[in-house]
């Protein structure tokens, strides 16, 4: 019996740590191969803490988390923001938690590499239990608060991550804090459970195992790693298989997962839903069993003929809201953008067009910062937008959509929606843990919102479907209505119609007219289908090789001999447009 | 003092470099670090160890039965644990994660099967010594160095002169480009870890002669690892730099500071390095494939 409770205590302390390294490994996409070093962190400063300063045992661990989240920063601060390659990375921190251990092998109040023998054993079952419910408590609140939202979504896409208002490095960031407390908190647990602790209890091996628990239990599943920390822990200790089984058993696993199941054991699911699912199994969630057919046809209908002078009245003498000056971008040798000055006024439903290859959505990503442009200046409002990080330009009030698609694959519809939307919800960190009232009151103002918003772009029926499952047009319109969460001023469609018929692409004109003229926007947009630019834009710009080849109305563009000489070459300019 | 110091450096830093040409080998081509390869080594020196306790107690056929060997077991690494990751494209990511798994699959296998018993080589060079400008070198770190010079030169020429050769470098620079051009890239890939595991095995007799073989003797490759950094991951030239660098400052560190932070100091260089210098003194620009 004793030993059964052992195993079920050391189990549920490793769990602790597993469930650290979920939220960063599986909520937001970053793979560490050194978290056992903040492990070794927490159980080391808690029980020096009780072991020379006979500390009181829960304060000692709280002390653990705090010590190892501070550590953590040291190493996250300058590789997150260094944007590393994700190997690249995995290995820094490889290095540091290594770095990490010769340190503790060398340091007095370590003992060295005998290490600490006989700490207090405070930890008791009861103990391990309640400190396991709380972070699992605790970590389930995060992330379904808005830090939980941003931290998948940049684990979905980075880039449309900020463009959906998420700062990278902050988040990145506080996730790794969140996790190297969990792995302090399951190392206070250990010390003081197995009254015991050295070094070489923190090495790279338990890094390994810690990751390869969350890759077999299920990126982006609690309860997938926390059933595979159960396995990986309590089975070999039934079945009485030595240590070095274990391990090459650990090894064996993790290759097998990695190649043949990258999903791990639970997906992206958790334990319950799955459970919901094998005892209900006629409520099958089949949301395109009742497509709605009416958008189409009312669509089609709400093309009415005055969208086609689209209120010129709004452009008199106010100054433009964005302005590009002298913009140049080089790759090597090639200039993608070459001296180009444009600007878009107040109001405006302002098309780009240009051949292939001519650089107009590279505008849009110097606009959004993507790049960081060689030369000019981009005004925003009469600010300049170049000091700004990516977030920082969307929140000043510019959304943008994507060439090629890129949602939050995952995420459901509404996910999709809420996550830029909770970009600005009033709540802290610790509110956000804790679930305080005030977080479940903005938080179901924010789903009414973002219900609202799918409502208008008629997707509510697909509001719990994953955004990959929808159908190509419903993704583009997501993607629109993701952008539209932000509340922006300046909205950056780049080529909206991209693979639609005619049919599709009318209604698309018509949405995109309804769209400017609910929300008050001032629209940018990168076309080739000429007959939408023709019907929604009041000025358009030609760009041709990434210099500007004509600005001008509609009329205008369709009567310039350069615009016609470079979409049809000489001689063929009968047929425009 | 100094030159003493050096030399030893060099040493040391030839093997560093005969164990990180194993890791650049392969990450020219696949564009991820394998993690694997110093289990790979750590192999190579159990089969020489083999050979010369229960079939010729001598230095060559150790050597060229441990290369096959470590070439044949590098193979099959690529294609029970790489392979598939690689058609499915999947991120470098994945792929080093799977080598992690490898290492500590078949670090914890030798250890369940032969043990952790440390076992150590015949005395092939006694312990003499060659005296150079008043400084003395072991003679088996001087043939380990020129080997590894040796070694790494042949392989240079492999890579450019012949066609098998040729192809690699081309699969480098384009590997979907390479297949369409007729390359068999399973065979070509097969044939980068056949001599990575090659070199994996030398390394791995070396450093059991010079040390002592063990399961857990893999990990220095670590060092290695940072040696390939240095010099810039998947560059030959930067592997052999890497490490004599890596293998001098060491040197320099426990000499002049403590022996006990050169650990600490080779670590804090990896990191900053691959911060501030991710492309090495030598590589080339990669970017991820995401």
């Amino acid at each position: 019996m004793n030993y059964i409770l052992s195993i079920v205590t050391l189990a549920c302390i490793n769990m602790v740590a597993v469930l650290g390294v979920a939220v960063f490994t599986g909520f937001t996409g970053l793979f560490s191969l050194g978290h056992a070093a903040f492990v070794g962190i927490g159980a080391y400063t808690s029980a020096i803490l009780t072991y020379y300063y006979d500390a009181p045992f829960a304060p000692s661990l709280v002390a653990g988390m705090i010590v190892a989240a501070c550590v953590s920063l040291i190493i996250g601060i300058p590789t997150l923001k260094a944007k590393l390659r994700s190997d690249y990375f995995a290995i820094a921190i490889l290095g540091f938690g290594e770095g990490l251990r010769v340190l503790l092998e060398n340091l007095e109040i370590t003992n060295g590499a005998r290490g600490l023998p006989g700490i207090e054993p405070h930890t008791t079952l009861p103990a391990v239990l309640l400190a396991l419910a709380l972070s699992i408590w605790g970590v389930r609140n995060f992330l379904t608060s808005r830090w939980g939202s941003a931290c998948i979504a940049i684990r979905e896409d980075p880039v449309a991550a900020e463009m959906a208002g998420v700062n990278l490095f902050r988040t990145r960031l506080l996730s790794l804090l969140v996790s190297a407390a969990l792995c302090g908190l399951s190392g206070g647990l250990l010390a003081h459970y197995l009254s015991f602790i050295q070094p070489v209890m923190f090495t790279l091996v338990q890094s390994t195992m810690l990751l390869a628990t969350v890759i077999a239990g299920g990126m982006g599943s609690i309860s997938g790693p926390l059933l595979a920390s159960f396995i990986f822990i309590a089975l070999p200790e039934a079945l009485r298989v030595a240590q070095i089984w274990r391990l090459v058993a650990y090894g064996l696993v993790l290759v097998t997962i990695v190649v043949y199941r990258p999903q791990g054991l639970m997906g992206y699911t958790e334990l319950p839903a799955v459970l919901r699912k094998v005892f209900a199994p006629g409520k099958s969630s089949a949301p395109f069993s009742t497509t709605p057919s009416s958008p189409r046809e009312r669509s089609t209908e709400a093309v009415p003929k005055t969208a086609a002078t689209p209120s010129p009245s709004c452009e008199g003498e106010k100054p433009p809201l964005l302005r590009l000056e002298h913009l140049t971008k080089n790759f090597g040798g090639i200039r993608a953008v070459d001296d180009l000055s444009l600007s878009v006024p107040e109001g405006a439903v302002y098309g780009i067009i240009g051949p292939n290859g001519a650089g107009k959505t590279t505008v849009f990503n110097l606009i959004t910062r993507v790049y960081r442009p060689d030369e000019g200046v981009i005004l925003f409002r009469e600010r300049s937008l170049l000091g700004l990080a990516p977030d920082a330009i969307v929140h000043e009030g510019i959304a943008r959509t994507f060439q090629n698609i890129r949602l939050f694959n995952r995420q459901s519809c509404l996910e999709n929606v809420l996550t830029p939307l909770r970009q600005r919800a009033p709540y802290g960190v610790a509110s956000a843990i804790l679930h305080l009232p005030s977080v479940g009151r903005a938080e179901r103002e924010l789903k009414a919102r973002a219900m609202e918003l799918l409502t208008e772009m008629e997707l509510a029926a697909y509001a719990d479907a994953p955004a990959a499952t929808l159908p190509y047009g419903l993704q583009r319109k997501l993607e629109i209505a993701r952008a539209l969460a932000m509340g922006p001023s300046l909205l950056l469609l780049d080529e909206p119609a991209a693979g639609m018929n005619p049919e599709e692409t009318r209604a698309l004109s018509a949405h995109i007219q309804e769209i400017h003229r609910r929300f008050s926007l001032t629209i940018l947009v990168i076309e080739h289908h000429m007959d939408l630019i023709m019907r929604i834009c009041s000025r358009i710009a030609v760009i041709n090789f990434g210099a500007l080849l004509a600005e001008g109305t509609p009329e205008e563009i369709r009567k310039d001999e350069r615009v016609l000489e470079a979409y049809l070459g000489k001689g063929k300019s009968d047929h425009a447009a | 003092m100094l030159l003493q110091t050096l030399i030893t450096g060099l040493s040391i830093g030839g093997i560093y470099a005969l164990m990180a040409v194993g890791y650049s080998l392969v990450f020219s081509v696949l564009n991820f670090s394998n993690f694997a390869h110093g289990a790979v080594i750590m192999l190579g020196a159990y089969i020489g160890l083999g050979v010369v306790r229960f079939l010729a107690p001598a230095l060559l056929p150790a050597v060229a039965i441990a290369m096959i060997g470590a070439g044949v077991l590098a193979v099959l690494n690529e294609r029970l644990a790489y392979s598939l990751l690689r058609r499915r494209k999947a991120p470098s990511l994945y792929l080093m994660i799977s080598a992690m798994g490898c290492a500590v699959l078949l670090e914890n296998l030798v250890y369940a099967t032969i043990g952790s018993r440390f076992y150590a080589y015949p005395e092939f060079f006694a312990t003499s010594v060659v005296t150079l400008a008043g400084s003395t070198v072991s003679l088996l770190d001087l043939f380990a160095f020129i080997f590894s010079i040796g070694a790494i030169g042949g392989l240079h020429l492999f890579l450019t002169r012949t066609k098998t050769g040729i192809a690699i470098r081309a699969g480098v620079a384009d590997m979907t480009m390479c297949s369409l051009m007729g390359v068999n890239l399973d065979r070509l890939i097969a044939v980068v870890f056949f001599l990575a595991g090659a070199f994996a095995g030398v390394a791995g007799i070396f450093l059991g002669i010079k040390y002592l073989v063990y399961p857990t003797m893999g990990w220095i490759t670590n060092k290695a690892y940072i040696a390939a950094v240095i010099g810039g991951l998947g560059s030959l030239p930067g592997a052999l730099i890497g490490g004599l660098i890596l293998g001098i400052v060491e040197t320099l560190v426990s000499t002049y500071i403590s022996s006990v932070y050169r650990d600490l100091f080779s670590f804090g260089l990896l990191i900053a390095l691959l911060l501030y210098l991710p492309n090495g003194l030598l590589g080339r620009e990669t970017g991820e494939k995401v």
